[in-house]
């Protein structure tokens, strides 16, 4: 994607997790997974604990975690945008409405308000650059965007990607801004393979392909990222990956000669692959965690099913 | 003459019978499992019917007329508001391999008809920003819904795909609009849209803003007493007014009359416009 005249910028970041911690078996034995699977996840994938909210739904996820921004508070009027960035692209009985039931609840009724999808779990990705270019044809530099990510484990395409992962319920919310001086965005690249849509678990054809190719185009979308922002990977402070496993990224990590110790992991184990969430559950942990310093430019990667795969460089 | 993002050709189709993949076990899985925490009984007379069509289906042969080879697309834009009968599927990514360009492809739902402006309002972005010169949007929606609604909708009558191509050319102009319940004014007072007089009179006031030869499109259930208009019939709740643009467009570029379009999503409380203006012939 191409420059903008103003720069999107990422105002501020709040995560919203489950209170219930489950271990990966107690999942797996719910989804029919087999012990040869379990121990695939556990020790080559390296999963441990998922954060799921099993008695909650869509619009408590949603809530919880505009409850926790607390950065918006006072600046609802300001918010023109409000998007919410899914994977699943129907993910509650039509016409039900969860994200429009939400603005009236937090002041937001003057919003324009939509789901963005298609691109699985890299769509967090694709709603902030939108977010930005909506905004860049706001008069008024206060306009903001708030872009909510987060959804619900409710069936097995949203629960288990065959010998690769398994779903969590974290979420999180992020105020957008055409022109901040919070985390700018330098660029953002995407790469879509529309080959690999279909029933991986059933068509282990398909699955292969996948998994042998997949390394290849994310990381082909890293380097068009880094080539848009006129960086190198020497620049990267840290590179905020999804929270699929571990495995994929030491592969990807080696290829390209990155160190992983500057690769954000830590939720891996510890929250779960949460959708379209990973990216700015990873960039709070990175902040709250004191691991970015102003100026520090990282790198957001994500990757969905069906397929594409997004990168995006933000200097902090 | 600058160039700017214009509105330039918009395809419909209807279609009848249904998608052999409305017969797919997984669409009865999904929707199995997206209803249950609602408590929602599944339509099984449908589901063993083999009732409704995939929106891949409808809209790729269109695609493919609406573009030639020599026309790339940058951007392509799939907007709906009742579910595909494959609801999990990126199906607008398939659809990216039905045009030239093998554009960057993205969905947009949860705004019930008023998703059709904002895929619009996106793809404006999108040029404006110095992304795409060429962007498509597409409109679906079919006429099963394979689970007992929560509250009453409506349904489409038919199966229906609409194609809208922007391109950036000199002297074009594309402007859409979105008010919701409680609009900010530009003195931060809080108007509102919300009520029937308030939306026809912003309706109104767009219209007279066109100038006296203005063409304007109202779209199904949007009453404005008096203002001379063509009014889309029901039947078709997400496409009727853009496959009445499709009717119509090319007369009206032909004749340059500027064009008004407007929509009142009353569930949601929103009002969509979008005015257009064409460049000149080339």
């Amino acid at each position: 994607m191409g420059i903008l005249a103003r720069v999107t910028a990422l105002e501020a970041v709040a995560v919203h997790l489950p209170h219930h911690t489950v271990p990966i078996e107690a999942v797996g034995e719910r989804l029919g997974l087999t012990p040869r699977q379990l121990r695939l996840f556990r020790r080559f994938h390296g999963l441990d604990q998922l954060r799921l909210d099993p008695d909650g739904k869509l619009p408590d996820l949603l809530g919880a975690t505009v409850d926790a921004l607390t950065e918006l508070r006072g600046r609802e009027r300001d918010v023109r945008f409000v998007i919410h960035a899914r994977s699943m692209p129907v993910a509650v009985p039509y016409p039900l409405n969860p994200l429009h039931d939400l603005l009236h609840r937090y002041g937001l009724g003057h919003a324009q308000a939509f789901t963005v999808t298609h691109h699985a779990c890299a769509v967090g990705l694709l709603a902030v650059d939108l977010a930005g270019r909506l905004l860049a044809e706001e008069p008024d530099p206060r306009a903001l965007a708030l872009v909510l990510t987060g959804e619900k484990t409710f069936t097995k395409d949203a629960q288990v990607v065959p010998e690769t992962g398994i779903f969590a319920e974290g979420a999180a919310a992020c105020l957008v801004s055409a022109d901040g001086e919070h985390d700018r965005v330098l660029s953002y690249a995407v790469r879509q393979r529309p080959e690999f849509d279909g029933r991986l678990a059933e068509d282990q054809d398909l699955l292969a392909r996948y998994q042998r190719e997949y390394p290849d185009v994310m990381v082909e979308a890293i380097e068009a990222a880094l080539d848009q922002a006129g960086l190198d990977l020497s620049d990267l402070a840290l590179l905020l990956p999804h929270n699929v496993n571990q495995a994929s990224w030491r592969t990807i990590a080696r290829r390209i000669g990155f160190p992983i110790g500057k690769v954000v992991l830590d939720n891996v184990t510890s929250v779960g692959h949460s959708f379209a969430a990973d990216g700015l559950i990873n960039l709070h942990t990175a902040t709250t965690r004191g691991l970015l310093e102003r100026g520090d430019r990282y790198l957001v990667a994500a990757a969905g099913i069906g397929a594409t795969f997004s990168a995006m460089v933000v200097e902090h | 003459m600058p160039a700017a993002p214009g509105l330039t050709r918009v395809l419909t189709r209807y279609a009848d019978g249904r998608s052999e993949l409305s017969l797919d076990p997984d669409l009865r899985v999904f929707v199995a499992d997206l209803v249950r925490p609602y408590g929602l009984p599944l339509r099984e007379d449908l589901l063993a019917e083999g009732v409704g069509h995939a929106y891949e289906e409808l809209a790729a042969g269109l695609l493919a007329e609406a573009l030639g080879p020599d026309e790339p697309a940058d951007v392509l834009i799939q907007a709906f508001d009742s579910p595909d009968i494959r609801p999990g599927a990126p199906t607008s990514l398939a659809l990216s391999r039905s045009c030239a360009g093998t554009p960057t492809a993205l969905a947009l739902c949860d705004q019930g008809t008023a998703g059709a402006f904002a895929a619009l309002r996106a793809a404006l972005a999108y040029q404006r920003t110095g992304v795409a010169r060429r962007a498509v949007v597409v409109l679906a929606e079919q006429t099963a819904l394979h689970h007992r609604p929560p509250e009453p909708v409506t349904l489409p009558d038919r199966h229906c795909a609409v194609v809208l191509v922007c391109e950036t050319l000199p002297g074009e102009e594309l402007t859409v609009r979105q008010e919701s319940g409680a609009a900010v004014g530009p003195d931060d007072s809080v108007g509102s849209v919300g009520s029937v007089e308030s939306v026809a009179e912003e309706v109104r006031r767009q219209a007279k803003a066109l100038g006296e030869d203005a063409a304007v499109l109202l779209a199904a259930g949007l009453e404005v007493p008096g203002l001379d208009a063509v009014r889309v019939p029901a039947g078709q709740p997400f496409t009727g007014l853009w496959s009445a643009l499709a009717e119509r467009l090319p007369g009206w570029r032909a004749e340059r009359r500027p064009v008004l379009l407007a929509d009142f999503d009353p569930r949601l409380g929103v009002l969509s416009t979008l005015t257009l203006r064409a460049g000149p012939p080339s």
